[in-house]
């Protein structure tokens, strides 16, 4: 019998960096109100692609118990609070409880806002819950409830924080995935012909990076779900939703390796491939690799950060250049198994040597292995670290509502970088130089393509980003503006043949193709007996 | 090699002698050369920037050193001299640095300008100690270059809630942490006055932050 039958609880996530929703961190919150046996809805919307009074409208609709938004600091802040200021305008009774990272990280900001009640500080599987009750009763009470900050007149109460959850209560059942439209949270990868979800198998982390808010938000504490748990979840994905490929959120899954290769097989048992993992450069062996290959993993991703000693002091980060390019040295053995390596430019005080020690190393990686993607992003200041101080004291204004933080996007380039200097730029001229160092940092993969055009033009880009990236050289980037046609003309191209569905076939063939090609080079082998 | 030189400020009403400059690569290299030799406690401590050319060479100040390789470095000098090696509490550096004035800066005219201090990224490292003016008692760098480590821990309400650091509750949460002053080489003008802090822990080993120390002549 469900304590809110004619009253949902509404969750909402508004995604912006991807055209694909990971709504698990929603999932997980409504897995913890389904076993309190409250009723929840999930709605999930992406950047742009929402009318804020509709939506709100839509929500009201719902008479929910109350709305909860999840906020990340950055642009979905600014969406979450353009929802927030429509649904109190709409339905005005409403509460309105905002969670997530930035909530957590600057709750008492967040409080101060009008179309913010309620903030739940950290993990919210046992809160919400606490809340729920307690909104339901006629005597609520407030501060019991940890983890909790609310509003008592003009105050702005922040309760104790709650101690971690156990992450083994909140396993996801089949219930708890068809809250949402699985089809928007999964998506085909051309490469491989897999559909992918995401998956998380822990929660924390055990190291503390200067950059990264998880230091503040989980404090380094561990928790796992078993392997077995992350098996039945693997087969609910496959079973109902058709995926066969995994992509894990954990903030480390490698940390643990043998409890990482148990979950790969448990979940190679359910039919499903553990295509890319994310973990620290420096753990990868050449054991470990065979292993993972033979497991099925095609993609590693590292966060490098940086090539610059100095910053990787700076960021708490202290893994030698030397020791990163003999692990890719060690990947390159296996070429179809590409890495992503995770670069940042513009930590506060960075200067053009540091930077350029970065680009140093990133050119010096694709250089070794060829299926190298560089990524170099824009620091973007998060609070709760050591590193916003500095950016702070450098110029960087704080914001004083989630609306500010929606300027912090570094994929549009325009953040007003104070906290950084390249040359002579500065400010917004500088985030347009990182962008465009990004965009050329990803046209280092030189690693053949699907057919001989591709291969060439592939490593003709190769050639003119290296040289660009290496010379410091960024006048008239015509191959930036040439590729842009290019991938324009061929998505319509492909839209025109059937889209999604014709790519997987076309590389499902060639795959096939591959595959028998392989058998025939093994029989030829044996027969000449290179194999023994 | 600029040496060690102290200022006697006991003219000015203040009881203390205050090292000119902040402590410098050389100054610091040869007391960490001295430490290991002898085996001493904070042999541990080194200079990890010295290979950066933002920060290398010896009258530059000596960069990353933590809040308590600093200490240890006043406690080493106080035994070998007798005298009351220190850092500076709050207290003490903003009413040096402030010059028995009410200023902003401390800086001769007091103002943050490229002229008389090495801040807001403009040099894009730290400069030999003596390569800006001196304020009116003689002492370089109390503003821009880098932060100087003091024996304060902060205040509860020196803890901004929109840093969105860990919230401090317990006294052993503030004790980990102390006050830096002077901005550096990095900080803009706002941040480079005499009230501006930054708050720290005290195993930071950061590229901006120095330490001067003092003799209490009291």
């Amino acid at each position: 019998m469900m304590n809110n039958p004619d009253r949902p609880i509404v969750l909402v996530k508004i995604e912006q960096e991807s055209e694909t929703n990971h709504p698990l961190a929603l999932l997980f919150l409504s897995c913890a109100l389904r076993k309190a046996n409250y009723q929840s809805k999930i709605l999930l919307e992406r950047t742009g692609h929402f009318e804020p009074s509709e939506f709100a409208r839509q929500i009201a609709a719902l008479n929910p118990l109350f709305v909860g938004l999840s906020s990340i600091t950055g642009r979905q802040c600014m969406d979450a609070a353009v929802l927030a200021r429509a649904i109190r305008e709409v339905a005005p009774g409403i509460p309105l409880v905002w969670g997530g990272i930035h909530a957590s990280l600057v709750p008492e900001q967040t409080l101060q806002q009008p179309y913010v009640d309620f903030v739940v500080v950290q993990e919210g599987e046992e809160t919400i819950v606490e809340l729920a009750r307690a909104l339901q009763s006629e005597t609520p009470n407030f501060e019991e409830i940890l983890g909790l900050g609310f509003k008592r007149g003009d105050e702005h109460v922040i309760n104790a924080d709650r101690d971690y959850v156990n992450l083994p209560d909140y396993e996801l059942e089949e219930e708890d995935f068809a809250q949402v439209d699985m089809s928007q949270c999964t998506y085909d990868d051309h490469s491989t012909g897999d559909r992918l979800a995401a998956l998380q198998t822990s929660r924390g982390c055990p190291f503390n990076c200067g950059f990264c808010y998880s230091l503040r938000f989980t404090k380094r504490k561990m928790r796992y779900f078993e392997p077995a748990a992350i098996q039945r979840m693997g087969r609910i994905l496959n079973e109902k939703y058709g995926v066969n490929a995994i992509m894990f959120t954990d903030d480390n899954i490698y940390f643990k390796y043998d409890r990482m290769r148990e979950i790969a097989l448990g979940l190679k048992e359910v039919g499903i491939f553990c295509r890319y993992l994310q973990t620290r450069v420096e753990d990868v062996t050449e054991e470990s690799l065979t292993d993972l290959h033979e497991l099925g993993v095609r993609r590693l991703f590292f966060g490098i950060e940086t090539g610059s000693p100095s910053t990787k002091v700076l960021i708490a980060k202290k893994i030698p250049n030397e020791l990163i390019l003999e692990k890719i040295k060690l990947i390159s053995k296996f070429p179809d198994m590409g890495i992503t390596c995770a670069m940042i430019v513009g930590f506060p005080t960075e200067t053009e040597t540091s930077i350029n020690e970065t680009i140093t190393l990133a050119v010096a990686m694709s250089d070794i292995h060829p299926n190298t993607v560089v990524t170099l992003q824009t620091y973007v200041p998060f609070p709760g670290t050591d590193l916003y101080q500095l950016a702070v004291g450098a110029g960087y204004q704080i914001p004083t509502t989630p609306d500010e933080y929606g300027e912090l996007d570094s994929f549009d380039g325009d953040i007003d970088i104070k906290w950084s200097r390249y040359g002579d730029l500065r400010g917004t001229d500088l985030a347009r130089r990182f962008n465009l160092m990004n965009k050329y940092a990803a046209l280092l993969t030189h690693s053949p393509g699907t057919n001989l055009i591709r291969t060439i033009g592939k490593k003709t880009l190769r050639h003119f980003a290296r040289q660009r990236l290496a010379r410091n050289y960024y006048v008239y980037p015509f191959e930036i503006g040439l590729l842009g046609r290019f991938n324009r003309y061929m998505k319509h191209y492909y839209k025109d043949r059937g889209g999604v569905d014709y790519l997987k076939d076309r590389y499902q063939v060639k795959a096939k193709k591959k595959a028998a090609q392989n058998v025939q080079d093994l029989g030829r082998d044996l027969y000449s007996g290179a194999a023994r | 090699m600029i040496a060690p030189v102290f200022v006697d400020l006991r003219p000015f009403g203040i009881e203390y002698a205050v090292a000119k400059y902040p402590v410098t690569n050389a100054i610091y290299q040869s007391h960490l050369a001295i430490v290991s030799k002898k085996n001493l406690l904070f042999s541990q401590a080194k200079l990890i920037y010295v290979s950066d050319e933002r920060f290398a060479g010896p009258d530059r100040p000596a960069v990353g050193v933590s809040y308590r390789d600093a200490l240890g470095y006043c406690d080493w000098m106080a035994a070998r001299f007798s005298e009351k090696f220190q850092l500076p509490d709050v207290e003490t550096w903003e009413r040096i640095a402030s010059c028995n004035k009410r200023k902003v800066y401390s800086t001769v005219t007091d103002q943050c300008t490229s002229e008389y201090a090495n801040f807001g990224l403009e040099v894009g490292g730290t400069t030999p100690v003596n390569a800006y003016p001196p304020n009116e008692f003689g002492l370089h760098d109390m503003t821009g270059n880098v932060l100087e480590w003091t024996t304060s821990p902060p205040t509860a309400a020196n803890m901004r809630p929109e840093f969105g650091g860990m919230p401090i509750k317990t006294e052993k949460d503030l004790a980990g942490h102390r006050v830096l002053k002077g901005g550096n080489w990095a900080f803009d003008a706002a941040n480079s006055r005499i009230s501006a802090t930054i708050i720290l822990a005290v195993t930071s080993i950061y590229y901006v932050t120095g330490f001067r120390p003092v003799i209490h002549l009291g």
